[in-house]
């Protein structure tokens, strides 16, 4: 991967980081969790395993981990966990239809918000959080690839 | 076991994964990580803080200062105008027996008076002519030149300035007191009526006595008024003092006027209609 590949991607992570901590400030009240980093992270993942490899995944994780002052090494933890999968079941997962892989996508990040949500809010964790993010994750992966390529146009990833 | 895609090493995917799990165990029992969060936190709470105080701010601050002062001079200017206006207004007021004893004011009438004043702003004054040559015109723009004919009298706030001689649309030429082509039938308080012309030099008039006939007396900051004889200026209204008295021959003076009403003074004048 360019320097340059790296920076841009570094500042998109960053701003969907940011955007997903302003959006959860208002799904909260309804139980939902947005997800946009960690399935943009999947959608990379599984568009460019060769250049996404986990220690860009632990990079970007340590970053959002420092950045969203959580424990040092979840987000990195659980996102070279996920390339890890992603790369494990890469040639299952290129057979999947865009449905099934938005489904299965779905599923991870269910998992991420619960993992997240054992490690960061043990006390009030709720299913429901987690049910709603399925959701909430597949439709938003709607709209990811679309917006990957418009954000990666001019890049070879 | 699971083939992976081209290039990608098993062993770096296992061992990332359980370094980041070592650091999150560590961070989450420990608290290891807590300086390096604390330093990363307090730096980007000082990079703001910086580039808020610093270069936003400054930059916000004097992109709106520039709006304020923009505002604010808008302002200034509407209010210049409306006090010129009023000033202009206050002197047809403060003036107003002796506009009326005119032809052009039968009977003093506020709302009458004002509708016969019609407000004017220079748009061309060669202040360099002016102070320099014998020529002083100036260009005035009115809201409208209906009903406004040449040979108008052209006032300021401190008195008669001159008047129209030519009409263009919403442009009035005005010739000045001081013009050299200019004639102004002037009296003093004893009944001496003389015709002044202009002097070619700003704020001055000037009259040529002849003294053969009859023996006048004339001394310095004697006032002269308008004597109203020439049809165009009201009679009796203040047009200056004495300025200098200059013995020509033995038997002809001449008698320098100061102007009251300097055009210099403000950019905003009154007509007569």
């Amino acid at each position: 991967m360019k320097l340059s590949e790296l920076i841009l991607l570094t500042v998109i992570f960053l701003i969907f980081s940011f955007i997903d901590n302003k959006v959860n400030l208002f799904l909260i009240n309804f139980s939902i969790v947005s997800n946009i980093t960690y399935l943009f992270l999947c959608y990379l993942c599984f568009r460019n395993p060769q250049k996404i490899n986990s220690l860009f995944g632990a990079y970007i994780g340590f970053l959002i981990d420092l950045n969203q002052n959580v424990f040092f090494g979840l987000h990195a933890a659980l996102f070279t966990l996920t390339i890890l999968i992603i790369n494990y079941n890469y040639f299952r997962l290129r057979m999947f239809s865009d449905f099934q892989i938005t489904l299965a996508f779905s599923f991870f990040t269910a998992f991420f918000i619960g993992f997240k949500s054992v490690i960061l809010i043990t006390m009030n964790f709720q299913y429901l959080v987690v049910f709603l993010s399925f959701f909430s994750a597949f439709v938003s992966y709607l709209f990811i690839p679309l917006l990957g390529k418009f954000l990666l146009r001019k890049t070879e990833l | 076991m699971a083939r992976l895609p081209d290039k990608s090493s098993r062993l770096l995917l296992i061992s990332t994964f359980i370094i980041c799990s070592l650091f999150l165990f560590a961070d989450f029992r420990f608290g290891i990580f807590k300086p390096v969060q604390n330093f990363y936190n307090s730096s980007s709470l000082f990079i703001q803080v910086f580039s808020r105080e610093y270069v936003v701010n400054p930059i916000f601050n004097s992109f709106s200062s520039i709006l304020i002062n923009k505002r604010s001079n808008d302002e200034n200017q509407r209010l210049k105008e409306e006090l010129n206006n009023l000033l202009i207004e206050n002197y047809v007021i403060s003036n107003r027996e002796i506009l009326n004893s005119n032809v052009f004011f039968d009977e003093f009438d506020i709302k009458n008076t004002l509708s016969k004043l019609l407000p004017a702003k220079v748009v061309d004054f060669d202040v360099n002519q002016y102070l320099c040559c014998d020529k002083h015109r100036m260009f005035l723009l009115t809201e409208s030149t209906r009903e406004l004919d040449s040979f108008k009298v052209v006032i300021n706030n401190e008195g008669i300035v001159g008047q129209t001689i030519k009409i263009n649309k919403s442009l009035v030429e005005v010739i000045l007191l001081s013009d050299k082509s200019h004639r102004l039938p002037i009296q003093n308080q004893s009944g001496f009526f003389c015709e002044a012309n202009g002097a070619g030099v700003p704020k001055k008039i000037f009259c040529d006595v002849d003294l053969t006939l009859d023996e006048k007396e004339f001394f310095l900051k004697q006032k002269f008024f308008s004597s109203g004889l020439g049809g165009i200026f009201p009679k009796g209204v203040e047009i200056g003092s004495i300025y200098e008295i200059l013995e020509l021959s033995q038997k002809e003076i001449r008698l320098t006027i100061e102007l009251k009403a300097d055009p210099l003074s403000s950019n905003f004048f009154g007509i007569i209609k």
